[in-house]
């Protein structure tokens, strides 16, 4: 049994995988838009021009796996209440891990050394996710 | 490089541990509080008694780690954009999961039989984490 993050995108998923594939050298593993479903949503609950965007895709970062997906609709943007933790093998991982997903979002708190790790950081991409890169000690 | 999601529980991380516990078998790895900390922010920027809160937590769930945190004190205002995605190895394990999940919680989609699954559902649960619970074929 397995959990894995699964994190909606509002229209950007196309977008925050290209961009997860140069910063993380994340694959995709799978993807599947609306318009090649088996099983479309009923009427209505797609917002008008959503028919190809994402509806589900399954990205490996690392040893990892996290889910990603536009969602139904723009309806409601943003990420809240959560993080992804990405633990590092190395400092100088973390630094370009780090420097990648900052590129273009906003650097919470620098990646320094704390009672807990050789390497800690937090950093929102473009995309509004919040990253800790951490390299434990 | 390995990818964990990271939830704010804003106070009431014990109480999401020992429910996590009791409903999915979760088993508490590590858990520290603020006032164990040598990292943490000083008494007077966090609410009346937070120095108690949990500042970091990881529960193993099945093969996988959640880490968890009751946060700084503020407001963080609920869980948005994401989900946790539960992989279940048979359709009983997932009617036995979503139940315990849902429980004092809110579901969304009852488990069903999808083209991608034999099982698979939405949930809330009660303390506003989202999951998805799926058997994958």
């Amino acid at each position: 049994m397995t959990i894995k993050p699964y994190l909606f995108f509002s229209g950007r998923a196309d977008e925050a995988i290209a961009f997860y594939q140069k910063a993380l050298g994340a694959e995709v593993l799978f993807l599947l838009r609306y318009d090649e479903s088996p099983e479309p949503p009923p009427p209505g609950v797609l917002a008008p021009g959503w028919e190809h965007k994402i509806m589900h895709s399954s990205i490996k970062i690392g040893d990892s796996e996290v889910f990603l997906s536009d969602g139904c609709g723009n309806l409601s943007p943003g990420f809240n209440g959560f993080g992804v933790s990405i633990e590092a093998k190395s400092a100088a991982e973390a630094e370009r891990i780090y420097g990648a997903l900052a590129d273009g979002g906003e650097a919470r708190m620098p990646l320094g050394e704390t009672f807990f790790a050789v390497s800690f950081g937090m950093a929102v991409d473009r995309f509004g996710v919040l990253w800790m890169v951490v390299v434990p000690k | 490089m390995t990818v964990q999601p990271y939830l704010v529980f804003d106070g009431r991380a014990e109480e999401a541990a020992a429910f996590y516990e009791q409903a999915i078998g979760a088993q508490i790895q590590m858990l520290m509080r603020y006032k164990d900390s040598p990292l943490a922010p000083p008494v007077d920027m966090m609410p009346p008694g937070w120095n108690a809160k949990v500042m970091h937590m990881a529960l193993k769930i099945g093969d996988s780690i959640v880490f968890g945190s009751d946060g700084d004190g503020a407001e963080s205002g609920g869980f948005k954009g994401f989900s946790l995605s539960y992989g279940a190895k048979t359709p009983e394990e997932a009617e036995r999961v979503f139940a315990a999940l849902a429980d004092g919680g809110e579901t969304q989609m009852r488990l069903t039989k999808t083209f991608f699954s034999p099982a698979f559902g939405i949930l809330t649960d009660r303390f506003g984490v989202p999951w998805m619970v799926v058997v994958p074929q």
